[in-house]
């Protein structure tokens, strides 16, 4: 792949609108579904203080528009239930949420054609999602998840357990979709031409765009590490 | 479940699904994925009963470990917080466990889930293990080479090679699903039939009424007052203990991993 993807693009095709092909969407949704579910099992493998299961939802919202992506965000939480257990259902508003946020906002905001925009798209995602995922966690859990972000919400819980959640939540939540959408771009650049230019994505071809991904990746993990590490057990 | 902190009613539910799970035979995956809720269950013990939201600034301390006092108002919510979650998982399980997905979205169709969704869902699951099984050999590919990623790092040299594969399978995969008319008009037909009998019809009048009757039960009662459980310090110190120590477990990994990429 990395050969593929490090050869120079003569000439970049035009973007392609209009509704995706079905064959497209037959293949992009369960894959995006299986990525978002191997990627998050392979973050719980490495004990990644992060989730990672949105990247096949950048993907599918990105390439095949919001609602798709939002399908894929749905298909991901039912998959998940069945090696996980049903709790994983009640995420489900979230990752629709983070499709619709990235899929409007690169398909119709055209927030993704520049890397600053992209990044700062990343970061409303991280934002949105955080914040909704807070009552969930809270209603259901109590405000703790089993996750590495819960010494966020211990350290914070003396200020009262739903801002603790909160800020926790939304803390963990920017650095892992940072990393999802730049993860999601150097994917994009191993998928056939075709396919990539379904979306305006920030405008790096061959290495460049790798490069531009893996450095957005970079920050995200600096980001998660901050976000874990900077504030001490309380 | 999800509407009620009673722990009675959630034993119960508990005792049901246990029944449930031994009687379909999926006793020991009910039970394994029970014990996978541990960690959960350790962070809400220690966040709920350090730092109680419901009786604050009246709380009742139960038990005091050096610079921590254990609130018996915490630790009575995070044990039903914990119950509500094993009540969830318990009765769900044997449905998940004993039903084939293709059944089960074969029986979603009945009730009007587009069968477009249902093929997603299924291709989904289908592809899952196969993803693994190529992330496997990917990572046996690194190793082999001398790369030893750990980490974050570890993450975008696993997944772009995998993802960019399994594209190419699934094109061919829907050229052929094309070739069988994929996106034709007419009414689909299914291999799988699912065939709703007198029992099931029941069953599931049975559930909704249950439902139904539980949340509109729930509704009516208003919230609960806050369950105060006097704990024996000694119950309460090992409870919050043991949860501390996997809390500490978890954290510990995420930080190793986290240092390593």
């Amino acid at each position: 792949m990395t050969a593929d993807a490090a050869k120079p693009s003569v000439a970049t095709p035009a973007v392609r609108h209009g509704p995706p092909p079905t064959a497209l969407i037959v293949a992009l949704v369960p894959l995006a579904v299986a990525v978002n579910f191997l990627a998050n099992s392979l973050v719980a493998l490495l004990g990644l203080p992060i989730y990672l299961d949105t990247i096949g939802t950048f993907l599918a919202a990105a390439l095949l528009g919001p609602w798709w992506g939002a399908l894929a965000g749905v298909l991901t939480n039912v998959v998940g239930a069945f090696p996980n257990g049903v709790a994983n259902l009640l995420f489900a508003p979230v990752n629709v949420a983070a499709a619709l946020v990235w899929g409007y906002g690169i398909r119709r905001l055209g927030l993704g054609q520049a890397v600053l925009g992209f990044f700062g798209l990343a970061v409303v995602v991280g934002v949105v999602t955080g914040v909704l995922a807070t009552p969930i966690v809270l209603l259901v859990f109590g405000g703790a998840t089993g996750h590495p972000s819960d010494l966020i919400t211990a350290t914070l819980a003396s200020f009262g357990i739903e801002r603790a959640a909160l800020v926790s939540s939304v803390v963990t939540s920017v650095p892992d979709k940072v990393i999802a959408g730049y993860a999601g771009l150097a994917i994009t650049a191993a998928l056939p031409v075709a396919v990539a230019s379904r979306a305006v994505l920030p405008e790096a071809p061959g290495t460049r765009r790798l490069a531009i991904a893996l450095g957005g990746i970079v920050v995200g993990v600096i980001l998660a590490a901050v976000a874990v590490l900077a504030l001490p057990p309380g | 479940m999800l509407v009620t902190f009673e722990p009675g009613v959630l034993l119960v539910v508990i005792a049901a699904g246990a029944v449930l799970a031994v009687t379909s035979g999926t006793g020991t995956a009910t039970a394994r994925t029970v014990i996978a809720l541990a960690p959960v269950a350790a962070s809400i013990v220690v966040i709920q009963s350090l730092a109680p939201a419901v009786c604050r600034p009246d709380c009742t301390p139960a038990a005091t470990v050096g610079p921590l006092t254990i609130y018996d108002e915490g630790l009575s919510r995070a044990l039903v917080f914990v119950t509500r979650l094993v009540a969830m998982e318990v009765v769900a399980l044997p449905l998940l466990a004993t039903t084939h997905p293709a059944d089960l979205f074969a029986a979603l169709r009945r009730i009007g889930l587009p069968y477009q969704v249902a093929l997603l869902l299924s291709l989904s699951l289908q592809l899952v293990p196969i993803l693994r099984r190529e992330l496997d050999a990917v990572l046996a590919a690194h190793r082999a080479r001398g790369f030893r990623g750990r980490g974050l790092g570890a993450l975008a040299p696993a997944l772009v090679p995998v993802v960019a594969g399994s594209f190419e399978r699934m094109t061919t995969l829907v050229l052929a699903l094309e070739a069988r008319a994929l996106g034709a008009g007419g009414t689909r037909t299914s291999f799988r039939r699912v065939e709703l009998g007198p029992v099931g019809v029941v069953a599931c009048v049975a559930a909704l009424v249950g439902c139904l009757a539980g949340v509109g039960l729930a509704v009516a009662r208003g919230p609960a007052p806050p369950l105060s459980i006097a704990f024996p310090p000694a119950v309460a110190v090992a409870i919050v203990l043991g949860s501390l120590a996997v809390f500490v477990l978890v954290l510990a990994r995420a930080g190793r991993a986290l240092t390593a990429g």
